[in-house]
């Protein structure tokens, strides 16, 4: 406890940033490696922001964002999930995803205080375009003792810290395949629209449909990096690509030059 | 000695070729029986598992780089395609010249694997990230051998195609020249287009193990599977580099041995070949079913693997139909190119298997594979090799092989092959995996084991037959009783000496409109 | 000419008799069962292709040997309309086995992805030269301990490598997936029956790629919780 005592809140920014030495920030990361393809448990039961219940599974028939917040949290977490809505509609603005159809958004609270009503409060206060309304679940546990067991299967650390009156957790997207598997898990702090783009069409990349063939040729051209947990260019693709000019640039430089000396031997002739 | 060194002849050319593969093969053999050796019984007996491991990496590497796809463009397009088509030399001789040393060059530098410290233990594919941040095999040898043959054939390719395209003989049209030629402009069009890639790959694997970069390193950004692809992307059309080439010269020897033109030579050319060009750039990733891809690129790369058997079909078809209403004469060659007939079948069927991504999720990397290339490179590609050198000795010596020793190292290798490679299909069904130092695990399999080790010791004696018939009766074999033994209808047999001198054809050759290398009926006209 | 096309259509008709749906209902336990089936169909189908193919090669080359030192050939010459003939009506025959085989194998291909909804998930790491396996309830196990399953539930692997490409390749299970770095990949089987099988590497990956063994260990529910007690880290 004395070492979560020492930690200053680090209320203000949307990433967490310990002050301290003494606390591990790998603690309040994801360890991607590790838990990539983990699958979420398809019957834990959750409760919407309206107070119907519905089944993990039942969401994730398409690919979904994941975010783990609470929703008595008056700085970080709203800032958070205010990113994410910025970040979707930019990414969208790229032109090659569609939220809705590729992707669905799910915040789900790890407090057990929160409910279907703390939940819509805060929905309402994130004050979303007509879209993301539609799109967007903010929901809470049924059942208390799922939360343990949800967050651990996933490596997800979070604890209470009575003095500063708040959570200390990881501020992680994590992507979910339609089969409701751990595809990417990105931290705030340095995404751009591109990567939550790139995020969303991994997660569907094995569900071809011919519309999306330019989001697939957009979805080769980069691959992820998991030490930056950033996308960036595939340079081996572009330099292969290139090198296919090679050899018949050389064989054009050379039939030319034949023919030159076949027409000047015809001439001569 | 100075003359050979400083040639530009094709043909001089192309014995060098001849010479530097066979040399390739030869060691590239004795690895082959080592590591049979080391296999014929459970646990390490002869050699440590690194060694094995060094020389599983030679054996693969020699065999396709030096051996194959050497002998069976640069020698056989360098010897016999000129003359073919009646063009006095290839469209750049000193080019030519050159590539033949890049390529000897390349031999040499892959020779020299057993002389460095670190030889490279990373197989002949050199996936990422063994061979960039784990081996410590000399990961340069092979990239610089690759790189070294790679802009030989490269060079090999621009010259051909040039050649082909502009220097055939006054009057020869496009449907009048030998398959044989178009086997080798389908070869040298995928050499041309897919080498630099390969070339690209391995540049980037020596920058990420020498320099520091971070192309394949997955934490860094990097992707393995892209390797794999790039890699595939080149060595699966480099089958077809094999192929074509072998199919081309049996279809020349059995048409010129059965007395028959080609069957269907339109629908061999246009389907077959350009048929095989086209779908085989399009087929790379069958080797890469098992490599976590997703699954929609899995089951489209089966249909069109499975596809591929279409112009394969086809021109086997015209393999076999040109005997039909033959007048098959049975010499070494002939004995050659019939058994293709056999292996091209057993090779290609049991390819199918392999096309399907949910069989290969069996089969892959297992002795059944290891089964199939080497029915269709280690047997047919070779055995059509064999087949042109016993088939045009006589035009390159001016004398006779030995056709009884011929013949019995003929027997000797082809009932060597087959004992050893059914009872690998076999266990490869069962589950033996390839690339095993040792099979602690699967001790039933000695058996089988032993008995293709008993096959490879006749191949072995098959192959030394051959070598001694080849060196004495170039040296001293019999004279030819004429230039054209075989009464082949083709220029290089009509038209030249044996040996053909400086400029091939003593008469620049030309041809008539109805004239085809394929005509064997008694002219009753004139 | 006509007489050639004697050969080639028994090939036809016994494909279409094969694609005839008697299993296309497919209830099969498991996908290892239905790769027996698809396997045993394409042995009967290269099988007669190979046998057409090879009985026409050898008669064809005992038959048309020369009689005479002047004999020569008396094989077709064919008009353009022939020559597609002979060209076209291969083609469609090979193509549609491609595609009653292309059919099948997807089929088989789609059951072998398919991972059933009560799978149990174990994670498998490989690395130069062992296998690790980690059980949803924390038990663990390596190679030389086995991968201990319980009969009758279907396991799905989800793979990563912690160095360079591994592959786990049950044989007698018939599947096997690469372990690539940087990505999960994942396999199922359906343990039906109590007893031993191999798996083994068959990615190569260095010195001791050949000793990367170890045996799948088939048990009964009640063998399986009392050892995954036993195994808790």
């Amino acid at each position: 406890m004395a070492m979560i005592v020492a930690v200053a809140p680090g209320v203000a920014s949307g990433a967490y940033k310990p002050t301290v030495s003494d606390i591990d920030p790998e603690l309040f990361r994801l360890d991607e490696s590790k838990y990539l393809g983990a699958k979420i448990d398809p019957d834990v039961i959750l409760v919407d922001e309206k107070g119907s219940e519905f089944a993990m599974g039942d969401f994730t028939d398409k690919s979904a964002v994941l975010v783990l917040s609470y929703y008595t949290c008056d700085g970080a977490c709203p800032a958070f999930n205010a990113e994410l809505e910025g970040l979707l509609e930019e990414a969208e603005a790229l032109g090659r995803v569609r939220i809705g159809d590729d992707v669905r958004i799910l915040t789900i609270s790890f407090d057990k205080n929160d409910n279907a009503m703390t939940a819509a409060h805060f929905k309402k206060n994130m004050g979303l375009s007509e879209r993301l309304e539609k799109n967007w679940t903010f929901a809470t546990f049924k059942n208390h003792e799922d939360i343990s067991k949800f967050t651990t299967k996933i490596g997800f650390n979070f604890f209470w810290s009575p003095q500063d009156r708040m959570f200390y957790h990881p501020n992680a997207f994590i992507f979910l395949s339609p089969e409701g598997r751990i595809v990417r898990v990105m931290h705030s702090s340095n995404i751009e629209p591109r990567d939550m783009e790139l995020a969303i069409i991994d997660t569907n990349f094995n569900r071809l449909q011919p519309s999306q063939i330019i989001a697939i040729a957009v979805g080769l051209c980069y691959s992820y990096n998991y030490k930056e947990g950033k996308y960036g260019l595939n340079y081996p693709l572009f330099i292969a690509v290139g090198s296919l000019f090679i050899g018949v640039g050389a064989f054009v430089y050379g039939a030319l030059k034949v023919k030159k000396r076949v027409k000047s031997k015809e001439m001569t002739a | 000695m100075k003359e050979w060194i400083f040639t530009t002849d094709h043909k001089r050319v192309g014995i060098l070729y001849l010479i530097g593969s066979m040399a390739a093969f030869a060691v590239a053999g004795l690895l082959a029986m080592a590591i049979r050796f080391e296999l014929t019984w459970v646990g390490p007996t002869l050699i440590e598992a690194d060694t094995y491991n060094v020389f599983l990496y030679f054996h693969g590497a020699a065999m396709i780089l030096g051996f194959l796809i050497p002998g069976l463009t640069g020698f056989m397009a360098n010897y016999l395609l000129p003359m073919m088509i009646g063009a006095h030399d290839v469209a750049f001789p000193r080019l030519n010249a050159l590539s033949v040393w890049l390529y000897w060059f390349g031999i040499v530098l892959a020779l020299l694997t057993f002389v460095v410290p670190d030889p490279p233990d990373i197989m002949w594919t050199g996936y990422a990230p063994y061979s960039t941040q784990y081996s410590s095999g000399n990961l340069s040898f092979y990239v610089f051998t690759v790189h070294l043959i790679g802009f030989s054939s490269l060079l090999g390719a621009v010259n051909f195609l040039c050649t082909v395209i502009y220097m055939r003989a006054p009057g020869m049209g496009w449907n009048q020249i030998n398959f044989f030629v178009w086997t080798i402009l389908g070869a040298f069009v995928i050499q041309l287009i897919f080498v630099p890639v390969l070339a690209t790959a391995v540049t980037l694997l020596l920058l990420d193990k020498y320099l520091g970069t971070s192309f394949f390193v997955p934490s860094a950004g990097g992707d393995v599977l892209l390797y794999e692809n790039l890699f595939w992307f080149y060595s699966h059309p480099a089958v077809y580099v094999i192929l074509l080439p072998a199919v081309g010269a049996l279809m020349e020897i059995i048409s010129t041995m059965s007395k028959n033109p080609i069957f269907n030579y339109r629908v061999a050319v246009y389907g077959g070949v350009w048929g095989v060009v086209l779908l085989g750039s399009d087929v790379w990733a069958h080797h890469l079913y098992t490599s976590g891809m997703v699954d929609w690129v899995r089951i489209g790369m089966m249909v069109t693997t499975l596809i591929i058997s279409v112009p394969v079909g086809l021109i086997t078809i015209s393999l076999v139909f040109t005997l039909y209403k033959g007048a098959i004469r049975f010499n070494t060659g002939m004995y050659y190119a019939a058994s293709c007939l056999y292996l091209i079948l057993i090779g290609g069927l049991t390819g199918i298997p392999l096309a399907m991504s949910s069989l290969t999720l069996h089969l892959g990397e297992t002795y059944f594979v290891m089964a199939h290339f080497h029915f269709i490179m280690g047997m047919l590609a070779t055995f059509a090799l064999f087949a042109s050198v016993y088939h045009w000795f006589p035009k390159m010596t001016g004398r006779m092989y030995n056709e009884k020793v011929g013949k019995a190292g003929f027997w000797l290798n082809f009932i060597g092959v087959n004992l050893t490679f059914y009872p690998l299909f076999i266990i490869g069904v069962e589950g033996m995996p390839r690339r095993y130092f040792d099979y602690e695990m699967f001790p039933q399999f000695q058996g089988s084991q032993q008995l293709a080790t008993v096959g490879a010791i006749l191949v072995a004696a098959g192959i030394a037959v051959m070598l001694i018939n080849w060196i004495y009766s170039a040296i001293s074999g019999e004279k030819a009783p004429n230039n054209n033994p075989w009464e082949s209808a083709s220029l290089e047999w009509t038209a030249t000496a044996s040996p053909p001198g400086p400029g091939n054809f003593p008469q620049p050759p030309e041809v008539s409109a109805d004239w085809t290398p394929y005509d064997y009926q008694p002219r009753t006209a004139s | 000419m006509n007489r050639w096309m004697f050969f080639i259509f028994p090939v036809a008709v016994v494909m279409s008799a094969f694609t005839l749906p008697a299993e296309a209902a497919g209830d099969f336990q498991d996908h290892t069962q239905e790769f027996e089936v698809v396997w045993h169909h394409l042995l009967w189908d290269i099988g007669i292709i190979g046998t057409i193919f090879g009985v026409i090669s050898a008669v064809f080359l005992i038959k048309y040997r020369r009689k005479s030192p002047n004999q020569v050939g008396g094989g077709p010459r064919f008009t353009m309309a022939q020559s597609l003939a002979w060209g076209l009506i291969p083609a469609l025959i090979f193509m549609a086995d491609d595609f009653y085989l292309a059919a099948q194998g997807w089929k088989l291909w789609i059951d072998q992805r398919s991972v059933p909804e009560n799978a149990m998930e174990v994670q498998v790491t490989g690395q130069m030269w062992s296998w690790n396996f980690e059980y949803e309830n924390g038990a663990t196990s390596d190679n030389d301990e086995g991968l201990v399953v319980p009969v009758g539930t279907p396991v799905v692997l989800r793979m990563k490598s912690e160095d360079v490409i591994h592959s786990f390749f049950i044989p007698d299970f018939r599947i096997k997936e690469d372990l690539m770095p940087g990505r999960v990949t994942y396999l199922w089987f359906n343990p039906a029956k109590i007893g031993e099988h191999v798996f083994t590497c068959t990615e190569f990956c260095g010195t001791d790629h050949s000793h990367m063994f170890g045996k799948v260990k088939i048990v009964s529910k009640q063998q399986f919780d009392q050892w995954s007690e036993a195994h808790k880290s």
